[in-house]
């Protein structure tokens, strides 16, 4: 999520920012969940996580922001994402109902499926937001790269030719559509957001309209 | 096709196209860059290419592109050349005629005769010609480039692979180098667009003999042959020179080709220049005479030549002094069919002109009444069809009409003077030896045209400053004494010596001769007269024991020599004897050093004596060109050869001689140069050279490229592949 202009991982903190301040002045019990792969001390050091880096819960009342921003300023964006371990965590851990709002730009290799499995199967009603930078949808790159994943450092050497340009994007598209497909399947909202999309007009505009929040 | 490197084109691919091939397997150097996942890219790759390696070659156009480039240049490097019958290997030599037949405006004309019929050659008054604007000198030095272009080059990086080398002869009759045997491309272009046409005629043993002494000599071991492959005995050592390919570019009016002695070692290739049909109309003879009994008359003879197959009518215009003075309408008769050729059958289809045919010819004169000299130019207007323009002017100079002066120079001869005192000269003395020897050493002899010795000579400084009884530089009639070599001949018999004799034989064509009557001469004492080899001396008449009357022929002197004293002989009897003395007289002082409407051929050289004292000397061209000569203590000057027809004129500070003309103070000469040879004039082309051992036939023009390299166009191709590739390249990437 740590790549785009602007920064997909930036997007998404502001966008929970918001989620979890309208939940808070509405009184709300909120809690967030950071999925990843691995989690960065405050000494600098790394160690391996099971999926879920770490979590903030039962925060209700416009008094626990200051919490909740200082959890979000907090979190680093660093190595893979582990989802499916990370979803399973969060369905074990939470009881009861409510809404639960899933923001990942969703380039899962395990496959995101069983994840939203586990986590739609425990009676949540879930907004899966998937964040995508402008190049990732138009990408202005060329010549002769070597593409590096900056999740599991995979590396992809291609030619930017102009068929391969176009194959990308037909399987953008599909990649898409096929999330959305899913999601809708389930009963589930999906939602592709850009990420210089200003998070004001996305939350009251869209979500609203979408019914996420009143 | 052939293939001048081959094996280094073979080595060259067995490196590049695998080289190439395994380049594409090489991975490229590439940026990297980070994405958020590789997982769509890696989709999106996996569906455009596949997995398997050569699979990747598969319905690449870069690839095939290249490969096309590394083909067409492997292709060039090799070589390639389409080759037919030329001979390489061996020295070329390029003689191109530039005589005056090569001036003809038919260059372009096919070698194969055209043949018209009958009834088109009538209706335009004579048989068509492929006249074009491109004369036949031009075509040769064109199809001469060609050939320069077609030899074989050296192999780029083989050192065996020898050059072939060439060299340029331009011809007339005078061979020039024009540049030496060199392999040099360039300057052998140059040397051929460098041969300027002259108005000679063609001798082709000038330009052979030439060429042999620069093909060298054979090594010495080369020379040497074991075995005579007829007859299988030793045959030792046989000179001979290195064999060469001759290309002849002419017309192939070389008429001493026949009597040439080639090697049998050379090949000649002859590239027939110019059209068989070709029709010309010329002046092929002209001379100017006054009337003996009557010098103020003037009688211009003409002498014209046609090679079409009707009677022609020409208008011939005679200016004198750059003023038309007469026009004639003349019919020159037609040229002669060849045997086999029947006319009358009208529609049949016969050649207009063949080779061989034999030219009408027609003549006529020009009297006139015209006491003064000048320079006498006739024009012929062909009125149609005319190859060649230059043999339609020919100039003459008329000298002024003058009675001639004379000296005899004799011990007391009643029936000499007598003779001589008949011919009504404006001058005529007879004086002592001893009175002529004054004169002579006082250089006061320029009053007389000839000198008539009897029994006496005078005494002649030699080289070696003694003075002996000799010629005097002028015009001589010695009688009854031999004068010594070299103007004269060794007397065996001694002084006063010799023996009864006859005549055998003398020129009767010979103009002092003619009316002689020597047949029934009987002589007392004829002295027996040698000959040296060398020696400017011919022999008009000769006896039982050898030469009786001799002709000496020098730049400074000339002279009738009869070595008995026709006194102690039959002859003073007959009349013969005084028509001989007058003829002498007349022909040596028609003969004074080229001032008498002598005409020179182009390809002379022009030699003329000036009076003593002469300086500041200038020839002047007809092209305007002004050129200095320095004369020689005796006064006589030389220049040439000289190629161009037309009037030259010397001029001079000093004295002038008795038949020159003075302008603004300067004496001034007219010399004419004209062609007047009805071989030159008769331009058909020939198709077939008869050499003297073997008839050369017209090289086929289609097969006068003889070598065409392809590497060029194969390296321009490369060139266009290399740029589609680029563009190929270039649209692929464009996103």
């Amino acid at each position: 999520m740590d790549a785009g202009e602007p920064n997909k991982f930036l997007f998404a903190q502001r966008l929970a920012a918001a989620l979890a301040y309208i939940g808070l002045v509405n009184l709300n019990r909120v809690a967030v969940s950071a999925i990843g792969e691995r989690v960065t001390s405050s000494e600098g050091e790394t160690e391996e996580v099971q999926g879920l880096v770490s979590t903030l819960r039962d925060l209700r009342g416009k008094r626990r922001l200051q919490d909740l921003t200082g959890y979000l300023l907090g979190l680093e964006p660093s190595g893979g994402t582990r989802f499916t371990d990370g979803c399973k965590r969060i369905a074990l851990t939470r009881r009861g109902r409510g809404v639960m709002v899933l923001l990942t730009d969703f380039y899962v290799k395990e496959g995101y499926e069983a994840g939203l499995r586990l986590l739609k199967g425990h009676g949540y009603d879930l907004f899966a937001i998937q964040v995508v930078s402008p190049e990732e949808m138009e990408p202005k790159i060329g010549g002769d790269l070597r593409l590096k994943d900056m999740e599991d450092g995979d590396v992809a050497e291609v030619t930017i030719t102009a068929p391969l340009l176009k194959k990308y994007k037909q399987l953008f598209n599909a990649y898409c559509n096929r999330v959305h497909e899913f999601c809708s399947q389930r009963d589930m909202m999906h939602a592709v957001v850009k990420s210089d999309t200003p998070v004001d007009q996305f939350v009251m505009d869209y979500l609203r309209r979408r019914g996420l929040i009143r | 096709m052939t293939f001048a490197t081959w094996p280094l084109a073979l080595i060259a691919a067995g490196i590049a196209i695998p080289a190439l091939i395994i380049l594409y397997f090489l991975k490229l150097r590439r940026r990297d860059m980070e994405v958020s996942s590789t997982l769509l890219w890696k989709k999106a790759i996996q569906d455009l290419q596949a997995n398997a390696p050569f699979q990747k070659l598969r319905n690449n156009i870069l690839l095939i592109l290249q490969l096309l480039v590394l083909a067409a240049a492997l292709f060039g490097l090799s070589q390639p050349e389409f080759k037919n019958k030329g001979v390489s290997g061996q020295r070329q030599i390029i003689l191109i005629d530039r005589s005056a037949s090569m001036s003809s405006l038919d260059g372009d004309a096919p070698v194969e005769p055209a043949k018209p019929t009958l009834a088109e050659t009538v209706d335009v008054g004579g048989a068509p010609e492929a006249k074009t604007s491109q004369s036949r000198l031009d075509a040769a030095k064109k199809q001469a480039v060609e050939l320069v272009n077609a030899l074989a080059e050296p192999g780029m990086f083989s050192i065996e692979d020898k050059p072939e080398e060439a060299m340029v002869i331009a011809f007339d009759t005078t061979a020039e180098v024009v540049q030496a045997f060199t392999a040099n491309k360039a300057m052998l272009r140059s040397a051929i667009e460098s041969i300027k046409p002259t108005d000679a005629p063609t001798a082709f043993a000038s330009a052979y003999n030439v060429s042999k002494a620069y093909t060298g000599t054979r090594k010495f071991e080369d020379q040497v042959v074991e075995k005579d492959a007829a007859t299988g005995k030793p045959a030792g050592f046989i000179p001979t020179a290195p064999g060469a390919v001759l290309h002849i570019f002419s017309d192939g009016r070389l008429p001493d080709a026949a009597r040439v002695d080639t090697a049998a070692e050379d090949q000649f290739v002859y590239h027939a220049i110019g059209s068989p049909s070709a029709i010309n109309l010329g002046i092929t003879g002209l001379r100017a005479e006054r009337s003996f009994d009557n010098p103020g008359k003037v009688n211009i003879f003409v002498g014209l030549q046609s090679t079409d197959i009707v009677p022609r009518r020409v208008d011939v215009e005679l200016v004198i002094d750059g003023r038309t003075a007469d026009i004639k309408d003349v019919l020159v008769a037609a040229a002669a069919k060849p045997v086999g050729v029947d006319s009358a059958r009208e529609g049949e289809e016969e050649p207009a002109v063949e080779a061989g045919v034999k030219p009408g010819i027609g003549g006529f004169v020009f009297p006139m009444d015209r006491p003064q000299g000048g320079v006498a130019s006739v024009r012929l207007n062909p009125r149609g069809d005319d190859a060649l323009a230059i043999d339609n002017v020919a100039n003459v100079v008329v000298p002024p009409a003058r009675r001639l002066s004379a000296v005899l120079v004799t011990a007391g001869n009643f029936l000499v003077q007598d003779a001589l005192e008949g011919m009504k000269m404006s001058k005529f003395d007879v004086k002592s030896l001893a009175e002529f020897q004054k004169l002579l050493d006082a250089d006061q002899l320029g009053d007389y045209d000839v000198f008539v010795f009897d029994k006496v000579l005078p005494d002649v400084k030699q080289a070696d400053g003694k003075r002996v009884p000799g010629l005097p530089i002028g015009r001589s009639l010695v009688l009854g004494i031999v004068p010594p070599p070299p103007m004269g001949a060794v007397n065996e018999s001694g002084t006063g010596g010799g023996e009864p004799d006859v005549v055998m034989d003398y020129q009767r064509e010979h103009f002092a001769l003619q009316l002689a009557a020597m047949n029934n001469l009987n002589i007392d004492k004829a002295p027996a007269m040698k000959v040296l080899d060398g020696t400017p001396v011919k022999v008009l008449a000769r006896g039982t024991h050898g030469p009786l009357i001799l002709e000496v022929n020098d730049t400074a002197t000339q002279a009738i020599v009869v070595g008995f004293d026709p006194i102690a002989s039959s002859w003073p009897w007959d009349p013969g004897f005084v028509l001989f003395l007058i003829n002498s007289v007349l022909h040596l002082s028609q003969t004074q050093a080229g001032v008498l409407g002598q005409t020179m051929v182009p390809g002379e050289t022009m030699a003329t004596r000036l009076p003593r004292g002469a300086e500041d000397v200038r020839l002047d061209t007809p092209d305007g060109e002004r050129i200095r000569l320095e004369p020689a203590s005796d006064g006589s000057v030389q220049y040439g050869p000289i190629f161009r027809q037309g009037v030259y004129s010397l001029n001079w500070s000093g004295t002038a001689g008795s038949s020159d003309i003075s302008v603004d103070g300067r004496p001034r000469r007219p010399l004419t140069v004209n062609l007047l040879d009805p071989q030159e004039s008769d331009v058909a082309a020939r198709p077939v050279l008869p050499m003297a051992r073997e008839e050369v036939k017209s090289l086929d023009r289609k097969q006068r490229v003889m070598i065409r390299r392809l590497w060029p166009y194969l390296m321009m191709g490369a060139l266009a592949l290399v740029m589609l590739e680029w563009f190929v390249y270039n649209r692929k990437v464009a996103i």
